[in-house]
């Protein structure tokens, strides 16, 4: 168990450069500058050379290496700028000039993860629920039921169940604020939009696991016990059911957390996802580089955490 | 079972834990929301218009607009005076006026802020707004040369060619602090507009020392122009940097808690993305209680939810309404169901702009290189169609670029109307004809007209819709095909201005009232000239009227000029004025600006239904 952490952990920073490469050189092949706007009045062009100059925006090897020495901490480390900065320096915006991209990552990451994680716990109760209730009674009336709602939940687009919600909730009833951030209840909207197709599927891997188990020769030992139906379905069933539903909470958990682009637009929620979007269509770059690697470190870090979390519940794993 | 719990509770703890993070907005008297998002709070580095109107509000400048016509009135400064020749002009300002810590504002401080504003180091938008004034190209010259010469690293001499700017500056720009109340402005040349450009965002004055992060100890009370300079390193927002020598400022200082304005309002909150709290300013020398006391900017970026949240009350003002929509609003508040929609014509055109260059980069033949070519599809063009079945918010068609009852004393051109038949007679001219009966054009050698390609950017429906209109009209009027090419607004803004295209959408604002803010575009070395178009009439006509001295034969020469631009040269072709639908409920708030310039004071809001 040490040896899979420590190696993954070590494994971190290769990732990262190799994520921080590849961004780096899709982002510098978008046209233009992310100074200038798409249009109306451009500044003289000796104001463009200039600010170009100042971001090493004229040179893609030199913002390379200074944009890697500055977030990677190396600057930090060597005591550049008397170590004033944060240790993970990721730059101003290049669009946004009055903030830096820590200050929008401190500011954004924690409303994406509050949404994200919310959503993911609201998934996990409705989808294991409805998972349960389907794979006990397989073809049942219920069950076809059960199976419809994750299909609706997986197909109808997150805009318009947003939409949707909005008008519901917050027009017509006037339960919740229509859009923003702030009280626990500006998040019940957007949480329960970014669930549903979540719990769709958790709903469908729950399902499918519990008619597998329930097929297993340890029910019938069970059940041949006279343990209680109840029983053998929590105590013997459920922990095996439900292991495919915890490998897919690592990347789920990352994907609900980083931000969603849809969810966050139509309930005008600041978080991460939104703005990562508009900065690559502005081609903001420290903006872009900042977001990917914290991304990138937040997706490994949560495989990490699955991959522990898989051992401690299923007992074959710990020797692998 | 008892370990999924866990897990459970974990998740759980962990989103308690993220909530505390959080922190709701205070309620405000008057809440607006933007679709477009605020870039900076720093006055010289503005060019947006969301951006404008809080700078607006954060500062004062000398001049400022009577918002129902657009003429001039007195604000920082309470009176003025210019020579007879039009090159002097004094302005006094107000005695009382004061930065929100409690400073003096001075002529010192227009001074140091447009000294700020022309700065190549700055790298303002606007910075050539001041090159009208006496000896401002020569300073913009020298600091860029001068850093040009620096050699490179050498921190001494780049401190020392930065300590040299504030003299340089003041022995070479016709920019003079008669006393700590009267500033004198000498021109190179006749500005008609220049009352009006004082008031524009760029000109407003900041507080040098919040710019520049000066230490607290410093006691500016009699204005900063009364003690010494502090050391570059104790100046936090600023520095000099070894490699360029140039002025290196951090523009964090633009936010609350170091943000020191001098207008109606000041910043008390700003969270990226989300929201900006404006409160009054009590310092503020023509403060009135009828303001609204706060006022808070909500920031939505989906139209339609930003609609949601004016329909459930949440928000006071949409300022522009872009949700698909917004035409079945206008229809009903036309047919009285509503009277919270508002359809406001503005300070800009929609328009296309034809290539006039001979060759593509590519190397193919531009056939828009021939004038009669751009006439004939600009003639070809039923902009009412378009206007009536298209866009369907009820703009005013044009002929000209200059918006129509936008500037006083001026009278656009009629430029091109809708005429078919004179269209397909100027193509026959150019030499494209219909040869072999198939309906379409070709050459004298039978090459067909090559496929117009329409570019336009993938943000709205919009102007995929129009570009669609326009591809069919010339296929059907002019025998002519053309394809749609969408790009997302980086790549579209390079096609652009690299000349790759043939035809290309845009959508130009005026910022001055003069028609020059529109004209000057098509100057042949103008930075924004993407069509290319390089004309003596042109040229000469708008330097001509750059040294006319009588307004009304200025305005004359100017309308004859575009005439010439819009009817004989043709890179434009323009589709109607832009009109911005806003929402707000008249009965509950006054002050709100009808005028196609569209600057809203937020100080002249009116909150109307207030109890006293």
């Amino acid at each position: 168990m040490k040896r899979l952490i420590c190696m993954r952990l070590l494994q971190l920073p290769l990732v990262l450069l190799a994520v921080y490469t590849l961004t780096f050189t899709l982002a510098w092949l978008i046209p233009g500058s992310p100074l200038e706007k798409a249009e109306g009045r451009r500044p003289p062009p000796e104001v463009q050379a200039a600010m170009a100059d100042r971001y090493d925006l004229d040179d893609a090897w030199t913002f390379y290496w200074s944009y890697l020495e500055r977030s990677s901490g190396v600057s930090w480390l060597l005591g550049e700028d008397d170590r004033t900065g944060p240790i993970f320096d990721f730059g101003p915006s290049l669009r946004h000039e009055n903030w830096s991209v820590n200050e929008i990552l401190a500011g954004q990451l924690p409303v994406s993860m509050a949404v994200g994680l919310s959503a993911i716990v609201l998934a996990l109760v409705l989808g294991v629920s409805t998972g349960i209730v389907g794979g006990l009674r397989p073809g049942t009336g219920l069950d076809l039921v059960t199976q419809g709602l994750s299909v609706v939940g997986v197909s109808i687009p997150a805009f318009v169940v947003g939409t949707v919600l909005l008008l519901a909730g917050g027009v017509w009833t006037g339960l919740f604020p229509v859009g923003g951030w702030g009280t626990l209840s500006h998040m019940v909207l957007p949480a329960v939009a970014l669930s549903l197709p979540f719990a769709a599927y958790i709903a469908r891997l729950t399902r499918t696991g519990v008619i597998e188990e329930m097929q297993a020769d340890y029910v019938r030992t069970a059940r041949s016990k006279g343990l209680l139906e109840r029983t053998v379905v929590l105590r013997h069933v459920l922990p095996n059911a439900l292991l495919p539903v915890v490998s897919y909470l690592g990347p789920a958990t990352a994907a609900a957390m980083t931000g969603s682009f849809v969810i966050e637009k139509v309930f005008a929620i600041p978080g991460l996802g939104m703005h990562f979007v508009d900065a690559v269509l502005g081609k903001d770059l420290t903006m872009i580089m900042g977001v990917v690697l914290v991304y990138a470190a937040l997706l490994v870090l949560m495989n990490l955490l699955v991959d522990v979390l898989y051992a401690w519940l299923d007992p074959r794993m710990r020797t692998a | 079972m008892l370990r999924f719990i866990v897990v459970l509770l974990i998740l759980l703890l962990a989103l308690v834990a993220l909530r505390q993070l959080d922190d709701p907005s205070p309620p405000a008297e008057f809440v607006f929301a933007s679709e477009n998002e605020v870039f900076t709070l720093d006055p010289q580095r503005m060019s947006w218009l969301a951006d404008m109107r809080l700078g607006y509000a954060l500062f004062e400048g000398l001049t400022a607009w009577n918002t129902d016509d657009f003429s001039m009135r007195p604000a920082l400064a309470e009176s003025w005076s210019s020579s007879p020749d039009g090159l002097v002009w004094t302005f006094t300002l107000h005695n009382d006026a004061r930065w929100s810590n409690g400073d003096p504002v001075t002529a010192h401080d227009l001074i140091w802020s447009w000294q700020r504003l022309l700065l190549p180091d700055t790298a303002a938008d606007y910075s050539n707004l001041l090159f009208p004034i006496r000896g401002a190209r020569d300073f913009w010259k020298w600091r860029t040369e001068s850093l040009e010469a620096l050699p490179e690293g050498d921190t001494e001499a780049a401190v020392a060619l930065a300590d040299s700017i504030d003299t340089t500056f003041t022995d070479m720009v016709g920019l003079e602090a008669v006393d700590d109340h009267t500033l004198r402005i000498e021109l190179a040349h006749r500005v008609p507009w220049l009352l009006d450009q004082l008031a524009f965002a760029p000109m407003l004055p900041v507080h040098r020392p919040s710019v520049e992060g000066w230490p607290e100890a410093i006691d500016t009370s009699d204005g900063w122009h009364t003690v010494p300079l502090p050391g570059w390193s104790q100046r936090r927002f600023i520095g000099v940097d070894a490699d360029s020598g140039r002025i290196e400022q951090d523009p964090r200082w633009a936010r609350p808690g170091t943000l020191t304005g001098n207008g109606p309002y000041t910043l008390t909150h700003w969270r990226y993305r989300r929201d900006i709290r404006l409160e009054a300013n009590p310092l503020y020398h023509a403060a009135n209680d009828d303001m609204p006391a706060s006022v808070l900017v909500r920031s939505f970026s989906d139209p339609n939810t930003a609609l949601l949240a004016f329909e459930s009350g949440e928000v006071d003002w949409l300022t522009g309404v872009s949700a698909d929509c917004r035409t079945d609003l206008l229809a009903q508040q036309a047919a009285g169901e509503r009277t919270t929609v508002h359809a406001r014509r503005a300070f800009a055109t929609d328009y296309f702009l034809f290539n006039c260059r001979e060759t593509l980069p590519d190397g193919r033949v531009n056939p828009f290189g021939d004038r009669r070519v751009r006439q004939a599809f600009a003639l070809a063009t039923d902009k009412q169609d378009i206007v009536d079945h298209v866009t369907r918010l009820g703009e005013p068609v044009t002929g000209a670029f200059t918006p129509h009852d936008s500037i006083d004393g001026y009278t656009p051109p009629q430029g091109l109307g809708f005429d078919v038949e004179r269209a397909r007679g100027l193509l026959d001219e150019a030499g494209w004809a219909d040869r072999d009966g198939d309906g379409l054009r070709e050459d004298s050698s039978g090459n067909a007209f090559p496929t117009v390609d329409i570019l336009y950017t993938t943000s709205s429906a919009r102007f995929r819709r129009i570009a669609a209109a326009l591809r069919d009209q010339w296929r059907r009027h002019l025998g002519v095909n053309a394809q749609l090419i969408g790009q997302d607004s980086k790549f579209f803004g390079a096609d652009r201005r690299n000349g790759n295209f043939m035809v290309a959408r845009g959508r130009w604002y005026g910022d001055w009232g003069d028609p020059t803010t529109f004209l000057e575009m098509c100057y042949s070395t103008n930075g924004n000239n993407d069509a290319g178009l390089s004309s003596d009439a042109i040229d000469t006509g708008l330097d001509i009227a750059a040294t006319q001295s009588d307004p009304a034969a200025r305005m004359l020469h100017l309308a004859r000029t575009e005439q010439v631009l819009m009817e004989h040269e043709v890179p434009i072709l323009p589709i109607c004025q832009v009109v911005e639908v806003t929402m707000y409920d008249p009965a509950r708030f006054g002050g709100m600006t009808e005028h196609p310039r569209l600057v809203q004071y937020l100080h002249e809001i009116r909150l109307l239904g207030r109890v006293e």
